[in-house]
């Protein structure tokens, strides 16, 4: 398998390879396929090829559906490589450059209440005669979206990006324009569409600017209180069903504040924990009764993290599980074996095979969902924020 | 109207082909200098969001711009933008219009009716139900802030209760834990505050499938709503739900709700508690009574009861007997867990459980 790795990810790199690499990337496919080694181990240079496919090829016209979310395949892409410690080596300086220069180029910096990233460039409207005109599309027209604005901020510390170029006083603004006033956030300005995953990318960048005087923090714990369920779970909102991802985006935000220990008597943590471990069959599903699903194994499993019980569930049927929802030829990950491969599983699979600390893997913080080096680096950035004016 | 229905009769026309079109100027997405995760866009695609862009631009809207959206967002759904650029020429041109006892008016209706086709098309997009949101709260003049609404004449407000009742209702038929349907659900039977026939659908989709956990969510969520924590009314419902627990045991729904219901309670909680407990016992001592849920609600609860009362050595030891069975044999995936129980509780009532076997061989 070591000299196939360098064989298979060259292929993937260059188109003109050698004949002879050619031959030995194929025996070793062959071997992989026919001996289901992707059952038992991860398939790292299939994945490394994949998420290059996803960031630097063109996508099919399939993914015109996830046309708002480029900025999320992106994260998912690049954060993938990153646990697979392949950015440096995967990615040529020139492409990391292009890449931080095309989130910058969603970049919306002012006015401030719409400030932060959009998804793609289907509605940047920067240079367009409204601009020329000196006025914008109304702001439920144009303006950033939270998850975006997560996303970009993740992909560029990922990339090493000393985020010179953003305005956080401007950012932090436009985080605080979409608070609701029952403490939720909406993803967009003059959208009210709301739930647990605008208040997670919420709180994720005040944490990642170092700044949470922007928003209501009181507010915000009353809503992820309120979505606290019977069942030990979180939900969207009020009265809804609980949900594994609904759940880790309320934990990790009440970590991020350092709000969890007071938010919750011991009795709704042994709830909650016991919720999160009954959700493991191989993988974990995220809801009682439902199918297993490889990104619950991030979802879940960082919870659990969280709450200082990683050790508490099986691993082995865990790895077990997500590894069988490798595909051997194409690379990258499934929700369940035989579906097809995507982004968001893919890193998902990946994110939580790192947190049980998979053999080979950067590890992951599974508050931010980003790999600790990259928490490294934005710490040292807080550092040098410190005692600046915004700029 | 709409152009989906002209769609599949004639042939699709290029924006930039349509005489019609002519005044509006198409423009290019702005890729930037680098474009990454570029997907590659069908001539449909990029020719529809041109025109899409065109018409932002301009600021123009209209019910041929309508009409575009309704383009847009046959090819992509989930693009939030478009979904509101629809809502703001529906508003310019002034279609949302308050319900009467008539029904909703004319024009109006045909926007529900696009989108429920939209909902049936595609289930699990959040805009669609987002957008259908939208069109009720337009009917009834609901507003957020203060949750009221403006309409009052209880005839129209039925119509509206009704139909969008049957909207979450069909496609629950589809797929019966459908997360939109249920939260778009709960929102209607909270702004029009009215459970009353809810707890017999729940019943119903109970019986078709004990295992369907959302709809013991909604259960419990039709439970609160009435207010009435009281031990007659815990009691009834712990009759009712009783029947479904035993139909599977190992399924961990039910016995998530009676937890929760329980806690509903208040200076009668343990009463309720030695209840459930007595009611598990026979189970306890079987071969079905491996059941993970099932045991560890009877754990806790005799765990809580020890805590809050006397101690009893039996329950004890019983508890200690079965969690070393669960760590070796019923549960051994979450045997580390079941091991940390097992600290906890005799950490909890190890102490005095010693103390009252020592009286005991004392006084013996």
């Amino acid at each position: 398998m070591a000299t196939g790795k360098s064989a298979s990810c060259s292929t993937a790199e260059e188109s003109s390879s050698k004949s002879q690499t050619r031959t030995n990337s194929k025996n070793n496919e062959m071997e992989i396929f026919f001996n289901r080694k992707w059952r038992v181990e991860l398939l790292k240079p299939y994945h490394v090829r994949y998420c290059r496919h996803v960031l630097l090829s063109r996508l099919s016209s399939g993914y015109e559906e996830a046309d708002t979310q480029r900025m999320t395949l992106l994260h998912f892409g690049i954060t993938s490589m990153d646990i697979l410690n392949s950015t440096e080596s995967a990615l040529k300086r020139e492409e990391r450059e292009n890449i931080i220069n095309w989130i910058y180029h969603l970049q919306i910096k002012e006015p401030a209440d719409r400030s932060g990233f959009q998804g793609s460039s289907t509605f940047m409207f920067k240079s367009l005669s409204y601009v020329q005109n000196g006025g914008l599309p109304p702001a439920q027209l144009f303006s950033s979206h939270i998850t975006m604005t997560y996303a970009a901020l993740v992909s560029l510390l990922t990339l090493g990006d000393d985020l010179h170029r953003i305005d956080r006083k401007n950012i932090l603004s436009g985080v605080a324009a979409l608070q609701n006033s029952d403490g939720s956030f909406q993803a967009s300005l003059g959208c009210s569409e709301k739930d647990m995953r605008f208040v997670y990318c919420a709180v994720c960048t005040c944490y990642m600017l170092n700044d949470f005087s922007h928003v209501n923090v009181p507010k915000l714990i009353e809503f992820i209180k309120s979505s606290f369920t019977f069942e030990g779970s979180f939900s969207s909102g009020y009265g809804v069903e609980g949900h594994a991802a609904y759940t880790f985006c309320a934990v990790a935000s009440l970590f991020l504040m350092d709000r969890f220990e007071e938010s919750f008597s011991e009795n709704e943590m042994e709830h909650l924990r016991r919720w999160c471990l009954m959700r493991q069959e191989y993988g974990f599903s995220g809801r009682p009764n439902k199918a297993e699903d490889t990104c619950y194994s991030y979802w879940v499993v960082a919870t659990l993290t969280l709450l200082d019980s990683v050790h508490m569930f099986h691993h082995p049927r865990n790895v077990e599980f997500l590894l069988g929802n490798q595909n051997p030829i194409c690379g990258g990950i499934g929700k369940c074996d035989n579906e097809h491969v995507d982004p968001l599983h893919t890193f998902m699979g990946l994110a939580g095979l790192a947190l049980v600390q998979y053999e080979g893997l950067n590890p992951i913080n599974p508050m931010l969902t980003m790999s600790e080096k990259a928490v490294m680096h934005m710490r040292k950035l807080h550092l040098r924020w410190k005692g600046q004016e915004y700029c | 109207m709409s152009t989906s229905d002209d769609e599949s009769t004639t042939p699709h026309v290029f924006y930039k082909d349509r005489p019609e079109w002519q005044d509006v100027q198409p423009i290019p997405s702005d890729e930037g200098p680098s474009p990454v995760v570029a997907i590659d866009y069908s001539e449909q695609f990029a020719d529809v969001y041109n025109y899409i862009r065109g018409v932002i631009n301009t600021g123009e809207l209209s019910r041929r711009v309508l009409s575009l959206t309704c383009d847009a967002i046959g090819l992509n759904a989930a693009n939030y933008t478009v979904w509101q650029l629809r809502r703001d020429v529906l508003e310019a041109i002034g279609v949302p219009k308050l319900i009467d006892e008539s029904g909703l008016d004319k024009e109006f209706e045909k926007e529900f009716t696009f989108c429920e086709k939209m909902i049936e098309n595609i289930q699990k997009n959040y805009q669609v139900w987002h957008h259908q949101k939208a069109l009720v709260s337009w009917a009834v003049g609901y507003d957020e802030s203060t949750k009221t609404m403006q309409v009052k004449n209880p005839e129209a407000l039925d119509i509206l209760f009704k139909r969008e009742l049957q909207l979450t209702k069909d496609i629950l038929s589809y797929d019966a834990k459908n997360y939109h349907a249920w939260q778009h659900r709960q929102w209607i039977l909270s702004i029009f505050k009215d459970y009353s026939g809810e707890l017999e659908y729940v019943n119903q989709l109970l019986t078709d499938d004990v295992r369907n956990n959302s709809a013991w969510n909604q259960r419990y969520f039709v439970f609160t709503s009435m207010q009435d924590f009281s031990q007659e009314s815990l009691t009834e419902e712990l009759n009712a739900v009783w029947e479904f627990v035993k139909v599977a045991l190992c399924n961990e729904s039910p016995w998530s709700y009676l937890r929760g219901l329980i806690r509903l309670a208040g200076d009668c909680r343990p009463t309720l508690q030695k209840e459930v407990v007595a009611r598990c016992k026979p189970f306890v001592s079987k071969k079905e009574g491996t059941s993970v849920p099932m045991l560890g609600l009877y754990i806790e609860f005799i765990d809580d009861l020890l805590r809050n009362g006397e101690p009893d050595p039996e329950e004890f030891a019983e508890v200690v007997c079965l969690l070393e069975h669960m760590i070796k044999t019923i549960d051994p995936i979450r045997a580390k867990y079941w091991d940390y129980i097992m600290t906890k509780f005799v950490n909890a009532h190890g102490d005095s459980e010693l103390d009252k076997f020592t009286k005991v061989e004392i006084n013996a």
